[in-house]
């Protein structure tokens, strides 16, 4: 499995989100996103989990990581970015 | 009787909803900031069933098990099993008073099961194992539960998708073993992610609400959904030697749509062979596989000597699935 990067993982949350190219950044979250919701959040996690061929959800922290900062440390943590 | 002589096998199941339905285009109304089409897609529910205010879980099991009894000599059965959640009364076992209910014999062992969406697979392998053992003969399963009335009225997360339900399944000696493998699995550790936390010993038998509501982290419960159940279908896969090239039909827990097409998504299940009626049913907790197995009997879709995957998931955190082999029904 390729290391996933993060332009990829914006344009993941992006797609989950159905928001346009460039609406997601570092700082996006749970907080100040309107469509990051929690359905939002579910579609971010069926995404990554496609992404990272299953391994996603073997990592139960990512259900509460709700912001691009937290989900970016459990990938790095977990040697998928 | 001799000891593991006899298998057991499902000779009939009924179900019961209420009268009352409340749909997507209702929920709108009442939630106009709600995105409906967006909690469809995830959810696949249309119609959830809604007890009434006096409206117990015994009165749905009454006319659900009744429709059973109806069918089969009373006398004959010697085991009631009740799966609930939502009980009339902390004490005494709501088994006991259906059992009064229902007039079934008072030479009856008759006890509540406290589980949820895992509830009726943990059902299927007490009642099948009383009957190898030689105890039973005949085992009345019940499950039903209310839970909208833990449901307060803005819950985005479950008021989308709770319905309330009975079901009623009578499993029978049988010479030839029916049901199991089994395998089950529980991570208490993830008690407090669905729970109902007031009005019990913990509080003091107190209630912050009005009423005790319920509480349901969505994301951690579909986390841990994805994360252990395939592995357990795949166990109970293995212990059965089979594959799922063996298997008839998969019947998950009736989640959502999100939870049955990612599991089958991960379990690489061809999508002809997962079984949902989700939509105009809802999630009825420990009823749904029963009532998802009796719409597809009734479909034709069913026919004796299926093999069937079952596979309840949910609060606990419990699991539990099993191999099925089905039979005709009364």
């Amino acid at each position: 499995m390729n290391k996933i990067t993060k332009n990829e993982l914006f344009d993941l949350i992006e797609k989950a989100l159905e928001l346009p190219n460039g609406s997601i950044n570092d700082e996006s979250s749970g907080d100040n996103m309107e469509a990051w919701d929690s359905l939002g959040h579910l579609s971010i996690l069926v995404l990554l989990d496609k992404r990272v061929n299953g391994k996603a959800s073997k990592i139960s922290n990512l259900a509460v990581a709700t912001s691009v900062q937290n989900i970016s440390k459990i990938l790095v943590d977990e040697g998928m970015m | 009787m001799n000891k593991n002589k006899y298998g057991a096998t499902i000779k009939a199941i009924e179900y019961h909803l209420p009268k009352t339905f409340e749909d997507n285009s209702m929920l709108s109304i009442n939630n106009p900031e709600w995105r409906m089409d967006d909690i469809f897609n995830k959810t696949g529910i249309n119609k959830r069933w809604i007890s009434n205010e006096n409206e117990t879980s015994i009165d749905l099991a009454y006319v659900a098990a009744k429709k059973v009894i109806d069918k089969f000599d009373t006398e004959k059965i010697d085991t009631l099993l009740y799966v609930t959640q939502s009980p009339e009364y902390f004490l005494p076992s709501s088994s006991c008073i259906l059992q009064d209910k229902l007039s079934l014999p008072s030479n009856i062992k008759a006890f509540d099961i406290n589980l949820g969406c895992s509830g009726y697979v943990y059902g299927l392998s007490m009642a099948s194992a009383y009957i190898e053992s030689g105890l039973s003969e005949n085992v009345l399963l019940v499950c039903s539960d209310t839970y909208t009335k833990y449901v307060l009225p803005d819950d985005r997360t479950s008021r989308p998708i709770f319905s309330d339900a009975a079901s009623a399944t009578l499993v029978s000696k049988s010479v030839s073993k029916n049901i199991g493998y089994f395998s089950f699995g529980t991570d208490g550790s993830g008690f407090d992610k669905l729970i109902v936390k007031d009005g019990a010993a913990k509080s003091n038998f107190m209630i912050s609400n009005a009423k005790p509501s319920l509480y349901m982290n969505g994301a951690e419960v579909f986390m841990f959904t994805m994360g252990t159940i395939p592995d357990n279908v795949e166990k109970v896969l293995i212990e059965s030697s089979n594959t799922i090239n063996d298997i008839d039909y998969f019947f998950f827990h009736q989640a959502s749509k999100i939870v049955l097409e990612n599991l089958s998504r991960k379990l690489k299940l061809p999508k002809e062979k997962v079984y949902s009626c989700i939509e105009e049913i809802g999630n009825t907790v420990s009823s749904s596989i029963p009532i998802a197995l009796k719409i597809a009997s009734n479909s034709r879709i069913l026919k004796k000597k299926n093999k069937l995957l079952l596979s309840g998931f949910g609060v606990g955190l419990s699991w539990g699935s099993c191999i099925l082999e089905w039979d005709d029904l009364l």
